[in-house]
């Protein structure tokens, strides 16, 4: 049984040139102790889903389907419901740490409150707790650090109070929102790292929301692939690489400037994004997809459909011959030699 | 090799230390970029690489003009440019440009993207207005954007397309050298390689040479010839990017390159990786000896006594260690 099922999400806003559809029926599920990872451009719907999941999106939007996590249904729960399970069932670290922490309160402070407000401890109970979440995200010194303030730390430090802050409670379900994306390299490593270590330890489901395949590949079990509001492929980390089906899927990986040798021009994505207000009939990559048929720009658009032997499903009119092969041109280097 | 179009030696930049609220005195001065030299040569692409606060961004500000040097000096096609003011710098600006990484901020937004993209040609007074408006236009062709969007303004167009005007408005002054500040670091993957591309192209077709400043390693593997890698205001390591990619010689190059994320799952898993302990140290109080040793992999003891200075071999290949990785 997932921890969390998440079905035919539609998150909608209104705004003054009419309603906006940012996530259109998506399904997902993760289990206890996985890590799933969701890729796509800016715009494409991925913060908007998690924000929905955490309830945490502005009254100017809709939520309609269903978000199971364990035997709560997320959707329609009344705010004062939602707020006990934030913070303690679900927790979500964003991307930038400094706009999400208090500057002038001390580190500490702000541990030890999100530690009060969930369980019925002692101010001195609290403070331990807040010191044991310090070390467990590898800060050195903890107790000191508790009374610290944001400004103080380096942005590789301010995320890993994020982290603990939100591993406080045991939460059972992790939201991380491009949690490396405003690091550099070499902390940004540190960072992938101590998610790897902490999820076997603290068998939380974690959704990872990232536009980095290389953050992907690192760090994450199953990815989904979204596209302008809808999952267009999903698969395990290791099929996705080794056999990528949908062409929105193969435009990413043929872009990364890692992959293409130097003097080969670099493979690009034609175009850019639809606009969610008034988005394309059929399947919504195919403006930009190089193999679109008619079939592709008629409605209904292409359904997720199960790829044979893989486990991965795919939302693509192409017939699987063709998948395979094109794809196999934008697999990992080591399974297409 | 060709001719070396700018070179900077031993050049210094420093920023003030402030204490106090009403009588501010000076306390120390940090130094950001620490007696760097570079070369950039005619039709090539110089990558600068580092992490935050290396001295790479103030490095290329430092580079056009914009910031004052405390010491060294920048040469332009022959001529010391360091101290020049008036018409002469002037001059080196417009054949000097820059890119900047965020094209929202770099575009005042409430003026026409036509008259922001001609606005170099109004201060550097070249042509006549009906002129400087075709100008523009063909600038907009030539790097993909429609001419006649002209008239509209920096809010209507996407991350990729703001880049492009800012691109338009690096070239419109027809420069032989543009320094393109993390020029793509904003971007989304496949506009990111839209835009790769379009630098290419330029290059090739106007016969443009590159400073490119960033710090997505695979980003700058692809576009440059040559590397030079910066920690703390100094410059650790530089060469071909063959040498310095393939056979890194500095452990901090090494650590830099493993730590990237490799998008193949296999690979990933499978790989050596250094992960760095710590941060980079305040560059206040910058450590002692290497700069890199409290955080160094294969420090020894006397590399906290030993500033190790950087050595160029013959074949360009560089690197400031006192006990280097092997080949």
């Amino acid at each position: 049984m997932a921890l969390l099922t998440v079905k035919n999400l539609r998150t909608t806003f209104r705004t003054d040139d009419g309603p906006v559809c940012a996530v259109d029926g998506v399904s997902l599920s993760v289990d206890a102790g996985q890590v799933l990872g969701i890729v796509g451009e800016s715009g494409c719907g991925k913060s908007a889903m998690s924000l929905s999941i955490m309830g945490l999106l502005p009254t100017s939007a809709t939520v309609e389907g269903s978000i199971q996590l364990g035997e709560h249904q997320l959707v329609g729960m009344p705010n004062s419901e939602l707020r006990t399970l934030r913070g303690s069932e679900v927790a979500m670290i964003f991307q930038d740490p400094m706009t999400s922490l208090n500057p002038v309160m001390t580190i500490g402070w702000q541990l030890e409150e999100a530690v009060r407000l969930h369980q019925k401890v002692s101010r001195r109970e609290a403070r331990a707790l807040a010191v044991a979440g310090l070390a467990a995200v590898a800060i050195p010194s903890p107790e000191e650090r508790l009374k610290t303030y944001p400004h103080e730390l380096s942005g590789g430090m301010r995320q890993r109070v994020m982290i603990a802050m939100a591993l406080l409670n045991r939460p059972r379900l992790l939201i991380a929102d491009e949690p490396t994306t405003a690091l550099d390299v070499t902390t940004q490593a540190q960072i992938l790292e101590l998610m790897r270590d902490l999820r076997s330890e603290v068998d939380a489901a974690i959704v990872l929301i990232t536009h980095d395949l290389g953050v992907v590949a690192e760090v994450c079990d199953e990815v989904a692939v979204m596209y302008a509001g809808r999952i267009v492929e999903r698969a395990s980390v290791d099929e996705l690489f080794a056999r990528p089906q949908h062409p929105y899927t193969w435009g990413l990986l043929a872009s990364l400037p890692g992959r293409n040798r130097a003097g080969e021009r670099l493979h690009q994505i034609v175009g850019s994004p639809p606009s969610l207000m008034n988005p394309p009939a059929g399947c919504r990559f195919a403006p930009r997809c190089a193999m679109a048929m008619d079939v592709c720009r008629a409605d209904p658009a292409p359904a997720l459909t199960e790829v044979a032997a893989s486990g991965a499903v795919v939302a693509c009119h192409l017939d699987a011959a063709t998948r395979a092969r094109e794809g196999a041109r934008f697999a990992s280097s080591e399974d297409s030699a | 090799m060709s001719e070396p179009i700018l070179t900077a030696t031993g050049l210094t930049i420093g920023f003030p230390v402030k204490r106090g609220i009403i009588f501010q005195r000076e306390v120390a001065r940090v130094q950001a970029v620490d007696g760097v030299d570079l070369t950039l040569h005619q039709g090539e692409t110089l990558a600068i690489v580092g992490e935050s606060g290396c001295g790479k961004t103030t490095l290329a500000r430092g580079l056009v003009r914009l910031r004052d040097i405390d010491a060294g000096s920048i040469t332009f096609m022959g001529e010391d440019i360091t101290r020049q003011r008036g018409r002469p710098l002037s001059d080196f600006r417009r054949q000097v440009t820059m890119i900047f990484q965020d094209p929202i901020a770099s575009l005042d937004p409430r003026m026409r993207i036509g008259q922001s993209m001609q606005e170099p040609l109004d201060i550097h007074s070249i042509g006549m207005p009906a002129e400087r408006k075709r100008k523009v236009q063909e600038a907009m062709e030539r790097v993909g954007l429609n001419p006649e969007h002209y008239n509209r303004f920096p809010h209507e167009f996407s991350g990729g397309q703001r880049q492009r005007i800012g691109i338009a408005r690096a070239i419109i002054l027809e420069p032989r050298v543009i320094v393109c500040d993390e020029p793509v670091s904003a971007l989304d993957v496949s506009v990111q390689a839209q835009i790769v591309n379009l630098l290419e192209d330029l290059q090739r077709d106007l016969g443009l040479s590159y400073i490119v400043i960033a710090h997505d390693l695979d980003v700058v593997r692809r576009l440059a010839d040559r590397v030079q890698v910066m920690y703390l205001g100094r410059v650790v390591e530089q060469g071909e990017g063959e040498q310095v990619y393939n056979h890194p010689r500095h452990p901090y190059s090494k650590a830099l390159l493993s730590a990237r994320p490799i998008a193949d799952p296999k690979l990933a898993r499978s790989r050596e990786r250094i992960v760095l302990q710590g941060d980079v140290p305040s560059p206040i109080k910058p450590p002692s000896g290497c700069r890199f040793h409290p955080r160094c992999p294969v420090a020894q003891a006397s590399c906290s006594a030993h500033d190790p200075r950087l050595e160029v071999a013959a074949d360009g290949h560089g690197w400031a260690c006192a006990y280097p990785l092997a080949p």
